[in-house]
Formats: structure tokens, sequence, C-alpha cells
């Protein structure tokens, strides 16, 4: 499959590229690494009349402690997101999402945190060619009205599949969007709409062009884990971010978000509930929360990115309490930090 | 005996260097003057009558040269049962239905040609399930066969099944079901066809058999009215095959008729997309088999039947139940044998032949029961199997004459190198399954030979003119160490040139796991020809008689005296420059003294029989329902490894095959469209995900095999499935009876059968 036609902008520095893209507007698609955007193009999902490259933005491309948070550039590669260290013993569930995503080949040469996070939903009914496509009434997704992952819904269903966003969600990161005038931030929760349609909230004329996550203090611990077929260039069919706070042997705080499963990473606030105030030990409540994220999660999934909805509900227990109890390991060996 | 000096040695890929560098030119690197851009306009529809096409718009796209549609193209017909055509007129029958066809100068004016084309449809009902498709009241997918079973002949009865079942002393019954799955070739489908002022035809083409092609050209030719022309198949570089270039397809027939149309060259190739779904994949089929011993655990029957999914038409794939047969009646000595295989028209897309040609499927169900017999006459599953075990000399119940076979000896290296009856870690499992593959060719066709011809020049080098395919399997690399070896050469003196069958001899195809021991055989009756005229040149110019000369090292020398020796470039130009001069060429044809299966399928349908054995130890996820491979160690009796370099890759190559096939490879095929046409969503393994193979080679020295070597081409991929779910059967106690064995399935046996607690803590699997 070849690539549609398309005139190819590749700006100096930020400057430009908010300008040009001010300029062109709807017309235009960012290119961060492309391993999302450039596939859909091919299958003419998506048929932008320009093509933005962030690939000389180098100004966006930093790992940075700022005020208690690290701060990188949107454009980063997974490569560097990888070899940093304040990742790998803070926020060892960044790293574990990332050194899941794609493969060694995609995280070394192309990919990019901030075009991870900004990556579309996917559905089986719809990531096709156009032929394929050609052969159905158009779907939610793809500005009709049926639904072809699950009958009668009213509203796309596609799958959010990410891997970096669910375990920064976890960890209340924010992205900083950019435009011409100024400068927004937006924790994760309110950049993922939910809407399969529309999953980001990102308007016309802007950039990601930061991440920032809030750097866990001492007895805090976090993990991600994920299920696939591979063990690369495969998204997962379920998953799930967890950070918890632990303070003499108890748990003070847990937030789960579970992705994979819906429009956007779910955060499912009464699933960390559970653990609230628990003992770390506590084999009962973790197994609370994990029904609870399951439960939760049920009435999200449908059959669109080729498991069974049972099977992917059913990870969803197994990857929160096996995610959990991972964090809860390194909060504690981490409790006397100072 | 002396050493080899080629033979035996691990010589890397002679074209090695060539496509690391990507100096190698494949089908898509080929660009002929004034060369015109197929596409294909393929079916909405699984079934449905085709009620109007209108290609006026297209037609009148700037760049377009020819729009052609089944109405107007001459009557050719293709296939293993003759029930294919290039364009479909009247109905379409699957989803990869060829139903307009598209030359553009341009591959982009040819898609949107393609986008103009307005096809009406009347969609007809389906049939997606083999067993439905059986029923009376079934839409027929081809009216004039009346029924959608096709009517081949795939029924056996050796020995009195019911009589040994009455006999037997455990009994065990199982239905086992395997689905699609597609070889995954990096190198896609592609053709170039070309006609010359006289209607000659050449056909550029990455296929596996270069000879049948050129016939079956030479078929359409006489469909168009072009009987008495020539047609030359030029084969490119081939980026794997694996069974999928093993017929001729109809993308092949359109890029002739476009060709002829246009008079220019066209050239179709095939995108990833269409590679996945119009490209054929290995048969489905459900199989029931049961199987039963004696009290000391001997084999005493096999009775196996299976429904296959033809899908909508029929190629060379019809025939693997002749294949199936094999291991039915002849893995292991089982003097009672039944088999019937039906094969079934639906609106799902069409199988053709994969590595293995029915043996891993059949394999998968034959070794998953025989663990089952093993456990139900308590005997361990490695016993069970070395009472049962082939011997050389045995005649097999189809009439096989096993010559050489080391299949004792894989088991019990298996065995030892997977610490059997070693402590297992929580989870963990051990599994074993064994192969026979034919070994020396295989009788399919009429014939089963290889041509080679062989000249030398002044210089002690030395070109062979071979009918081999090499598509990335190291054939011209074995050749040439063989013919390097009988002639006292390097390796690198000997060029193997099998591009062209204007230059090349015949030769029936790269199937059956053959062209080690068939060009081989024949590559050394031609080595030889020549060496006998270079020592009858030598024993003149040293005045010693031939018994005395031995070629080594670029010399001829006498065994008896040292002094006496002459560089063989040095005697080819004594016997050149002089009046009366000579130059050596040989020609040899191999054809095996291997026998066409009969009416009952008896006969020795290979020179010689390949074993093996494969050994997995897994350890089984129970949460989450992974299958992980701790060790997996590959046993084969390959008669001599000619190349054991060449030969583990084969054997790795296969196993991950295997792998693939057994754990997480499978077409999604949703009422004939298939869902996940891409390595995205068909999940082949990736480089993450292989397994470290261990290879032990057993070698057995055939008689009648080159050097002694047997073929290894295809084994590697036959015993991996039933090995791992014997393992995995051994870790969990669940026994899956369809392939792949994903996530999903393993998990809902696991909680099927009870486990204590399905959320027990685990060890963090991490």
């Amino acid at each position: 499959m070849r690539l549609p036609r398309f005139q190819y902008l590749e700006p100096k520095d930020l400057c430009e590229a908010l300008h040009l893209l001010e300029l062109h507007g709807e017309e235009c698609r960012i290119l961060a690494g492309g391993t999302d955007l450039l596939v859909r193009m091919k299958q003419r999902l998506l048929r932008p009349s320009w093509i933005l490259s962030l690939k000389n933005l180098h100004e966006l491309d930093y790992i940075r402690n700022e005020d208690g948070a690290l701060c990188i550039g949107g454009r980063t590669p997974l490569a560097r997101v990888l070899s940093s260290p304040v990742v790998a013993e803070k926020i060892p569930a960044l790293r574990e999402a990332v050194q899941s995503i794609g493969a060694p080949t995609i995280q070394h040469y192309r990919g990019t945190l901030g075009g991870n996070l900004c990556q579309d939903t996917r559905c089986l009914h719809h990531n096709q060619s156009a032929f394929w496509r050609s052969t159905k009434q158009p779907c939610h997704k793809a500005g009709g009205r049926i639904c072809y992952a699950r009958e009668g819904s009213d509203r796309c269903r596609s799958t959010h599949q990410s891997d970096a966003a669910p375990a920064l969600m976890a960890l209340e990161a924010r992205v900083v969007l950019s435009r011409k005038e100024g400068t927004r931030i937006l924790s994760l929760e309110d950049f993922y709409t939910t809407r399969g349609e529309t999953p980001l909230a990102i308007e016309r004329g802007e950039i990601l062009t930061e991440i920032q996550i809030p750097l866990p203090s001492s007895g805090s611990g976090n993990a991600y884990r994920r299920i696939a077929y591979r063990s690369a260039v495969d998204f997962p069919i379920a998953s799930a971010g967890v950070s918890v706070q632990v303070r003499k042997g108890r748990i003070q705080r847990a937030k789960i978000v579970v992705g994979s499963i819906a429009s956007a990473p779910l955060p499912l606030a009464q699933a960390g509930a559970c653990l609230q105030g628990r003992p770390l030990d506590d084999e009962d409540a973790l197994e609370r929360a994990a029904q609870v994220s399951m439960d939760h999660a049920s009435a999200f999934a449908v059959d669109n990115v080729g498991s069974t909805v049972e099977y992917r509900i059913r990870m969803v227990s197994v990857l929160v309490k096996r995610a959990l109890k991972e964090a809860l390991h390194r909060a504690q060996s981490r409790e006397d930090e100072p | 005996m002396e050493a080899f000096t080629a033979v035996g040695h691990r010589i890397p890929k002679l074209d090695a260097v060539e496509k690391a560098t990507g100096r190698a030119r494949y089908i898509q690197d080929i660009k002929l003057p004034g060369m015109l851009y197929g596409k294909i306009l393929y079916s909405k529809y699984p079934h449905a009558r085709i009620v109007h096409i209108d290609t006026a718009k297209a037609r009148r796209l700037p760049g377009v040269k020819a729009v052609l549609t089944g109405d107007r193209i001459p009557k050719i017909r293709f296939g293993f049962y003759k029930d294919n055509v290039p364009l479909k007129t009247g109905k379409v029958r699957s989803r990869r239905d060829e139903v307009v066809a598209v030359a553009a100068t341009d591959p982009d004016i040819a898609q949107e040609a393609l986008d103009l084309i307005e096809v009406h449809y009347e969609a007809l009902p389906a049939v997606f399930d083999p067993e439905e498709a059986m029923q009376e009241d079934a839409p027929l997918v081809h009216e004039e066969h009346k029924t959608n079973v096709l009517k081949l002949p795939w029924k056996l009865h050796y020995g009195d099944v019911e009589e040994a079942r009455k006999r037997a002393r455990h009994v065990v019954k199982e239905r086992f079901r395997v689905t699609w799955v597609t070889h995954c070739c990096l190198g896609t489908s592609g053709v170039i066809a070309e006609f010359d002022q006289s209607n000659n035809l050449t056909v550029y083409r990455n296929t596996q058999i270069p000879s049948l092609a050129q016939k079956d050209f030479m078929d359409a030719l006489r469909a168009m009215g072009l009987g008495d022309r020539r047609v030359r198949i030029i084969k490119p570089y081939i980026g794997g095959a694996f069974g999928s270039k093993l017929d001729t397809y109809a993308f092949e027939y359109i890029a002739i008729l476009l060709a002829y149309e246009t008079r220019r060259p066209v050239c179709i190739l095939f995108d990833r997309k269409e590679e996945f779904f119009a490209t054929s994949t290995r048969q489905p089929a459900i199989i029931d088999i049961a199987q039963g011993c004696d009290a000391e655990g001997r084999l005493l029957f096999r009775d196996v039947s299976m429904i296959l999914d033809n899908g909508a038409y029929t190629s060379w794939g019809a025939t693997t139940p002749s294949v199936m047969m094999m291991p039915i009646s002849s893995l292991y000595r089982v003097p009672n044998v039944r088999y019937h295989a039906r094969c079934v028209y639906t609106n799902n897309t069409w199988s053709q032949a994969m590595r293995g040609y029915g043996n891993p499927q059949a394999t998968f169900a034959i070794e998953s029961s025989m663990d089952m017999l093993a456990e139900e006459a308590g005997i361990d599953p490695v016993e069970f199997r070395l009472i049962n075990v082939n011997q050389p000399g045995e005649v097999t119940p189809q009439g096989f004459r096993i010559t050489t076979c080391g299949l004792r000896e894989c088991i019990e290296e298996v065995k030892r190198r997977l610490d059997w009856d070693g402590p297992k870690g929580l989870g963990e499992g051990v599994g074993i399954a064994s192969l026979i593959h034919v070994g020396g060719g295989a009788r399919v066709y009429k014939s089963d030979g290889c041509g080679t011809l062989l000249k030398m020049d002044d210089y002690g080098r030395v070109e062979v003119f071979t009918g081999a395919t090499d598509m990335g399997q190291g054939a011209d690399t074995v050749i040439a160490q063989v013919v390097a070896e009988e002639l006292g050469l390097r390796v690198e003196d000997v060029r193997v040139i099998h591009q062209d069958t204007d230059v090349c001899p015949w030769d029936v195809g790269a199937h059956a796991s053959r062209t080690t021991f068939v060009a081989c055989n024949s590559a050394l009756g031609a080595a030889r020809r020549i060496k006998e005229r270079l020592l009858d040149l030598a024993s003149r110019e040293l005045a010693e008689s031939p018994e005395a000369l031995i070629l080594r090292d670029r010399e001829v020398r006498s065994r008896r005296d040292p002094e006496k020796r002459m560089e063989i470039g040095k005697l080819l130009r004594k016997a050149h420059f002089r009046l009366k001069g000579q130059m050596l060429m040989a020609d040899y044809f191999y054809d095996p003294a291997n026998e066409n299966l009969d009416r009952e399928f008896k006969g020795n349908l290979s020179m010689t029989y390949t074993f093996g054995a494969h050994g997995v130890r897994v350890k089984v996820d129970e949460e989450t329902g992974k299958v992980r491979i701790l060790k997996y160690v590959a046993a084969h009796d390959v008669g001599r490894a000619i190349n054991p370099m060449l030969l583990e890759g084969q054997v790795y190559g296969g196993a991950l095959m295997g792998v693939g096939y057994t754990l997480t490879e499978q077409l999604i095929v949703d009422k004939g469209e298939v869902m996940n046409p891409n390595f995205r969503d068909y999940k082949v393994p990736t480089a993450k995900d292989a397994v470290a193979v261990e290879t032990a080679i057993i070698e057995t020295v055939d008689r009648d095999g080159p050097y002694g070597a047997k073929g290894i081409g295809e084994p590697g991929c036959v015993p991996t499935a039933p090995a791992i779910a014997n393992a995995v059967y051994d870790a969990t106690g669940v026994r899956i009876r369809e392939l792949p064995l994903t996530l999903e399935r393993v998990l809902m046996a696991i909680r099927e059968k009870g486990a204590p607690n399905p959320v027990t803590p685990q060890p963090e699997g991490r």
C-alpha cells in the first residue's frame, strides 16, 4: 500500500511549526515518528493535505527535572526515555510501558513519547484498507451511524491501545499543549475524551509539547503490566498502570488505570479506594480491587481487538493485581528513602 | 576414506552477501522498458451474482491501457480441479475472487482506475462451515458440481481396523481442529509477462515450479489461440515461498492477458494485504482420530477421518490428504490403518501447499492422540513411542520401504537433552512428538526428476545449470558443495544457474523436501561424467591409470606417486588448445526410483524417509494462559548434513514457523473475510518471540542420498504443535485440541478443568 499524496512541511523550530499549523489547520497532521500516522494514511483512514514533521524540533527532545516534576519533551524518542536513570529509578511504570511499545527498532529509530500518547483508537472493523471498508456502510468512526463491534451502539467503541497512557495517567501526569497564542496544561484524564470518534482533546493548531510527571515521593511505587500475543509489534489487549503510596505498613493511596479496554485509559477510583488504609499484605483487599477493576472494565470492552471480551476482562483483574503487587513491593523498598 | 573438503562444511549461503547488502534483485526490482502495472479488483462479496460491471470511467482515465473483465477473455481454466478462471463471470464465490483487471502506466493510476469501476452484485446465500456445506440444502459453491463435496478419492483401509479395535486393550478417540495460517514470505508474489513480436511469452515470476508453470502457461496460450508459441520462465531471487508459489494463480494469467492486450510488458505485484488475503493458506481441517494399543503398548490400529475446508476453488492444496496419509499410515509401526478425507467447497479463501503439505495438521492429531493413549495405557510417552518406533528395513502398511531410520536415536537424544525425567518447576511441563516425511523425493507427479547441465571453462571453474529452484533455502549452495567435492574444486569455483527455463533443464519443482536429494543427485550424475573424462585426460598426461588418480584441491594427483600431479585448469587448457581440441560438458537427468501411489494409495512414494523428534519444556502461566517455551530440542535424522549451517537454519526456521502455527498465528476469517491481513494483526512471531532451538543432527548416511543426505526442508515444522500441546498437558493437565493454543483457549481450558483456585498468587511473571 502506498501513501496518498500530501505536502510535506519540515519547520525548523516550534515557533515556525505552530505558525504553519495555524495556517493549515484541519488539513494538517503532525508527524512525530509516524508509526501510527503513516499506517493510517496508507489505509486511507486519514488523507491530510499537509504533513508537518517535528523532526527538526530538537527543542522538544529533553528529559529534565523541574519543580518536583519530570518534564519530557513531546518528541523525545522512546529510546531516550528508556535510557533515563530518573525514569528507571522513580517511574519504572513508564519504563515498563515504553519497553513494550512496538519493537526495539521502533523505540530506537522512530517512536516518540508524545506520538504514543497521541495515537488514535483502533478497531478491527475500522483499521482496514479502503477497499475493505468500501464493502460496508460507514461506522461511527467514519462518520456513519453504525457500530460493527457492538450491535446497536450509539457511539464509536474503538479501543485506545497506548502503553504509555495508562502508566502515565496512574502517575497523574499532565500534558502541555502549545499553540501560537500560548499553552494550556491538561491532566491526562482530561486529555483523553473517552469518545471513540475523537479520542484526544487536542485542538486545531495545537502540538503536544511536553509531558509532566509529578515525581513520586518516598514510600511510593508504581508499575505497569500488559498482555499481548507477542513480545513485540503487538498492541496490548489489556493493560494496567498503578501507583501506590504506602506509609508504616499501610496503603495510603492507590491509583489504578486500566488500558486497552475502552476508548480512553480507564481510571478506576473505586478500585483504588478498596486499598486505602489496608495493610500491604492484605490479599483480600488486593483481590477486591482486582474484582472491582474487572467489573468496571466489563462495561466498556467490546470485541474489536482480536481477542474475546471475556478474556480481556479477566486479564484486567490479573494485571491489576500483578501491577499492584509490584508497585507495593517497590514502594516498600523505597519507604525509608529521604 | 579421506575427509571431505566441501561436503559437511559450514559454508555460508553463496548469495548471503548479495542479499544482506540489498544487491539481490527480486521481482519487485525488475523494470522492463515500457512496462505497465496491472491491478486487480476483487469481489466485495463472499458469494454473489455479478449483475453488471461498468468500466467506462476507468477506461477513460488517462494512463489506463487496458481493462479486462471475465467475458472478454478466452476460456482459460486452471487449478488442480480446473475449477478456476482468471476473471470470474456470472458469479463470485469468495472475497478473493478476481473480477476486473486494469493495466496502466503507473501503479497509482491503475489503483485510481479500480476505484472508478462499478460492479453491481446480487448477494447469494453463502456457506462458511464445511460441515454445513455438506448438508443437503447448503448453498452450492459450484452449481455444475451438484454437491459441495469434491469428488476426490481420499480413502484407504489397510488391515482390519474394526477387528483390531476389538482386540485393543486401550483405545482413545478425539476430535482435533486446525485453522488457516499463511506463509508470511518476506518477498510478496509478483509477475511480469511480456510477449515478443512473434507472440512468444516470457514470464518473470518468483515461482517454485518453473517447469510446471511453463506448461500451465503453454496451456493458457493454447486457449488464447497461440498454441505453437514458446514460453520462457525467468526466476528472479525469491524471498521465501514455503509452498505459496507451488501453483499458478489467477494474477499470473491476468498479467499474461493484459500483456497480450496491450502489447507491453505488464507487472502485477502483490502488496502485503493481497499477500495475506489473496495467497492461499494452509488447509483448515476437522480431524477425528481413534487409536488403540494392546496391553504392552503396541499400536494395533489408527482410524482417522477428516473434513477439509477446500474454500471456493481447488489448487494442489486439495491433494494434501495424499501426504497426510504418510504419517497416518507410517508414523510408528501400526498394522491396521483407515483414513478417509473429504474436501468441501465453501465460500472461504482457498488453500494451497504450505511447508509440510498436510503433515503438520495430521501429526498434530496423531501425536496428541499418542500421548493420550500412552496415558491411558499407563506408559511414559517417550517409552510408548520407543515401543512403536519405526525401524530400518521395515515396509509400512502403505508400502513405504524404510531404508535408514534414526527415529529411535532422535527420540532418545531429545529425552536426554530435555532432561525428560528431571525435576520440573512450578507450571512447567515437557512434551515430545515425532515425524516422518519424504526424504528422497516424492513421486506426486508423473516424473520426480531434475536435470543438470554442467560445463567447465579453461581455468578449472564450472557452471552448473540446474532445474532446481533456490527460494532462500540454500539449494544453490549445497549443489555447489557436492559438485566441488566430486570434482576436487573449491565451492567458489562452482556457479549454479537456475533462473531461466531457456537454459536450465526440467525439474518438477521445489516441493516435498526433495531439492537436496534429487537436484544434488542429478548434479552429482553430471559431475561424475565430467570427472571420468578429467581422469581419462589426466591419465594420459600423467601416464597413470585413472583408478590411481584423485581430484582434490584443484588438482588431479596420483595416490601412488606424489610427483604425478597437475592443476585441473592446466589439464583443461591442454585438452582444449590443440588440434581437435575438446571442452568438457555433461548432462544428466536424475529421476529417483520412487513410485506413484496406486489406486489403494500404496507405493514407495519416496526413495528414503526422514525422521525426527522435537521436545519442548514449557512454562504455563495459569492465570493468563500464556505458554512460554523454556527449551526446544529438535533432533533430525538427516542422512548426512551436507551443510550443517544451512541444515540448522532449515530446522530453526521450520521450528519457529511451527511455534507460530502452534501458539499465535491464525487468519481471522469472518464470513469469508480476512480480518487481519497485516503483520500487526496477524501474529507471526517476532524476533523477540524467537526461541533458541537446539538442533541435534543424527547422521544415518542413506545409501541413495547424495553423500547420504535426505531432505530437510519441511520436517522442522511438522512435530512442533503436538510437542508443545503435549508439554502444555504435562504442565497443566489440559488437552488443547484446537490450534493455535491461544491465550484465551489455554486459559479457558484451565478454568474449565477447575484449577483449585484460579486467582492463587503466583511468582511475579516479569
